[in-house]
């Protein structure tokens, strides 16, 4: 089949097309001519369509469909996709009332406070020393920092698995090292005080890198003439870091909390590895509560709608950050 | 040569056209009449050597595939709730005692696995088989699963580091009686400096071994009609003594690292120096805890009352049929050939201690020999000795928040126990037990009525 020629821009449109219909009279294939103008014009208004369709098929397959699937799926109480009894707003009734669910919404926030907290802080502090024009080997240490991004969560909590174990783990022995009066016997994993700060550190030591290259990529983007007006107007390097620094890369902090927010309140392999799947009311997330409840308790409707509060938690949050950070920007 | 798009996207296309055509052109598993997941690795060693034997005397094909527990309990749970037959589904399946209960929750015609009543009683296994084994394999009555153990359980204790504090743990009958003696234990190493050598392998926050303690007073949290039995007052006395051993003034417990290479080392170094232990566990600390051969002994479990069983239960596997086994005959004939045969048993005992559900396979010589491990103390005689007195445990499909509940409740009460230090008031806590422990039987009633599906 020959290729077709590309479709000309409107303008030309029509002179092409009378072209091409005039020389089709000539031959005498004026009906001919005319359907071929026809499906030209169809041609050029279905293409978009036609582009556009493997992303929206895929879209409506993986991504809607799912979605309206499982808004209906939180109204049935069921086994499995197959067997239903339909219950209204039953589910979002007992989602309100259940301890564990709560449970889980404190220790998800606990975890994406306390992670957020350390992790813009620390990435700051690295990206700062890795923007001085002191250190050598920079690239090193900034493929260093980013390289623990690159490692699957299954297998840093594997390795953290190890490290924090009681008597045997490197950390615990640091610890017996440094502080011999707490001895190496943190029970880090059946701790409840400690068991979400174990997931922290954890976690931090995955993204810490991962938010450094960013931070780094914004202190390199800062003008550097404000520097120079702000050394001649007499500001200290403090001074400089909180008043040229700090808002030339607010954007970037801004989408940095905003996604480790997000990501925080999805957190799922950690804890799970960590704790082994076992059900435990001081480390449960909320997508581990999901998860629980959907494939190993077999009630999708349920879980479904744990996912769609998991949505609005999200949204609520994401929304009061956005407005803080406005509200600080209208200030500023 | 250039390419437009540059380098790196050159070599990402032609390792992902690589990589598609390995994957294209490997070979599928060949089709087999019966497809068998598994989930421990020392039984899949021990059917391994099986399965030629089995296919050469029935002349078809049988796919033998290690999974990991909670993948194959995913993906099982999920070709169950799918309802659609699947070219890869098992027609058997071992399955896990703690990842039994989830199959459970549909009404019983719509449970995933074949009823196996008839077939038990007819091929006569159910009248050899120990009876209460059948119970965390069925629901209102119905087996769903043929058990492959009974994993009794024994304290297993470093001999010569108590003898060495002069405390003679037979002596302990009861468990307080116990305590005291792992609290002499511990005053002895602790006045030496040892400050991590710990009496008693115990968690601190989970209830898996109070449950334990539990079935030895004949308590299932939930049983095998869904009636809770968390506000039984043994319930809550049990609750509090255990409290006292992990927590306070009076602890001599400590909790083991994760997995077996961590337990064997506590082991070895004198870090832990008494744990329960059923069948499976004697052939973990066998394996990888040969420094302390002949240091070690067991003997039965201190009970609470003397009408409390010297033995518990813990762990346990059972072989499953779902509805779309393609020939449930041959692939009963294939479990009674891996659990049952001569062949089969012989394989058990070249690869683990766990003991057989069925009482006239104990009489092997295999199960009466001095055993170096133990100071020539005959191990498995202890454990057929305990076997047939071993409670009914159920599982349900509300079993893992149950066991959530006592977590709590364990929680809350170890706190209350070092919070009060020198002055826990037994009668108090006992009091307070019993109040966390009817908070949380009110949660699970009422979340076994939202997951009811009736």
């Amino acid at each position: 089949m020959p290729s077709l020629p590309p479709v000309p821009p409107p303008q030309s449109l029509d002179s092409a097309t009378r072209t091409r219909a005039g020389a089709g009279a000539r031959m005498g294939g004026g009906l001919a001519m005319l359907s071929r103008e026809r499906l030209w014009q169809l041609q050029h208004k279905l293409a978009p369509y036609l582009f556009l369709s493997p992303f929206v098929i895929l879209f409506c397959c993986f991504m809607l469909y799912p979605l309206g699937r499982s808004i209906m799926l939180s109204l049935y109480k069921s086994v499995g996709p197959g067997k239903l009894q339909y219950v209204g707003m039953g589910n979002y009734r007992y989602l309100v009332t259940d301890r564990i669910f709560w449970a889980s919404v404190a220790n998800t926030t606990y975890f994406t406070t306390l992670f957020l907290t350390l992790q813009v802080p620390i990435a700051l502090g690295l990206a700062v020393l890795l923007n001085s024009k002191l250190l050598k080997f920079r690239n090193f240490f900034r493929f260093a920092f980013f390289s623990s991004h690159l490692v699957g969560m299954v297998f840093v909590a594997i390795i953290f698995g190890l490290m924090l174990a009681q008597r045997h783990g490197l950390i615990n022995k640091m610890i017996g090292f440094f502080f011999p009066f707490i001895g190496t016997e943190l029970n880090w994993f059946a701790d409840p005080k400690l068991a979400m700060p174990a997931v922290v550190i954890a976690a931090l030591w995955i993204s810490v890198g991962y938010a450094m290259v960013y931070l780094l990529a914004a202190l390199q983007s800062v003008d550097q003439e404000l520097y120079e007006a702000a050394e001649v107007d007499g500001a200290s390097k403090w001074q400089q870091f909180r008043h040229v620094t700090l808002p030339g890369i607010r954007p970037v902090l801004i989408f940095l909390i905003l996604v480790g927010t997000i990501g925080g309140y999805q957190l799922f392999e950690l804890p799970y590895v960590l704790f082994h799947g076992v059900w435990t009311n001081y480390a449960i997330t909320i997508v581990t509560y999901l998860f629980q409840m959907g494939f190993e308790a077999g009630d999708i409707g349920y879980a479904s709608a744990i996912g769609w509060a998991l949505v609005v938690i999200i949204f609520v949050v994401s929304l009061i950050q956005l407005k803080v950070a406005r509200a600080r920007e209208d200030v500023a | 040569m250039s390419f437009h798009l540059g380098k790196p996207i050159l070599v990402m296309m032609i390792i992902a056209l690589i990589a598609g055509a390995v994957v294209a052109m490997r070979p599928a598993q060949q089709k087999a009449d019966l497809t068998v997941w598994v989930f421990a690795d020392s039984h899949y060693k021990a059917y391994l050597p099986l399965i030629p034997e089995f296919e050469k005397q029935h002349n078809v094909k049988v796919n033998l595939n290690i999974l990991n527990a909670r993948a194959l309990a995913v993906r099982l749970t999920s070709m169950f709730m799918s309802g659609e037959p699947s070219d890869e589904a098992p027609d058997m399946v071992e399955m896990e005692i703690g990842l039994m209960g989830r199959f459970f929750r549909p009404p019983i015609k719509d449970i995933g696995f074949m009823p196996l009543n008839d077939r038990l009683q007819e091929s006569g296994l159910y009248d050899r088989i120990v009876q209460t084994r059948f119970a965390p394999w069925s629901k209102e009555g119905v087996i769903f699963g043929v058990p492959h153990d009974l994993h009794p359980c024994v304290i297993v204790y470093r001999d010569d580091l108590f003898r060495e504090a002069g405390v003679d743990l037979t002596t302990a009958k009861t468990w307080p009686q116990y305590h005291e003696a792992c609290l002499k234990f511990r005053d002895y190493w602790v006045g030496r400096g040892f400050k991590t050598r710990h009496a008693l392998e115990l968690p601190e926050s989970s209830s898996d071994y109070l449950q334990v303690m539990l079935l030895q007073r004949g308590i299932n949290p939930i049983d095998g009609y869904g009636n809770i039995h968390l506000e039984d007052p043994r319930t809550a006395a049990t609750l509090a003594f255990y409290a006292q051993l992990v927590a306070g003034k009076k602890k001599v417990t400590q909790q083991s690292s994760q997995g077996i290479g961590a337990f064997t080392r506590d082991l070895t170094e004198g870090s832990l120096c008494s744990f329960i232990a059923p069948d499976w566990r004697v052939t973990y600390i066998k394996r990888y805890g040969a420094a302390v051969t002949g240091k070690m002994r067991m003997m039965p479990m201190p009970v609470f009352e003397p009408t409390d069983s010297p033995t518990s239960t813990w762990g346990g596997t059972m072989m499953g049929f779902p509805r779309s086994c393609k020939n449930p005959d041959l692939a009963w004939k294939l479990m009674e050939f891996l659990y049952f045969s001569e062949e089969g048993m012989k394989q058990r005992r070249e690869s683990t201690e766990i003991l057989p559900p069925i009482k006239p396979m104990w009489a092997d010589p295999f199960y009466h020999q001095a055993d170096p491990y133990f100071g020539g103390q005959k191990a498995s005689e202890l454990y057929i000795e305990l076997a047939p007195k071993i409670p009914p445990r159920y599982v349900s499909f509300a079993s893992p928040v149950a066991t959530l509940a006592l977590n709590e409740a364990l929680i809350r009460a170890t706190a209350y126990v070092e919070e009060h230090g020198d002055h826990v008031d037994q009668q108090e806590l006992e009091a307070n037990c019993r109040k966390w422990l009817a908070d949380s039987a009110a949660d699970l009633r009422t979340r076994m009525d939202q997951w009811r599906f009736d």
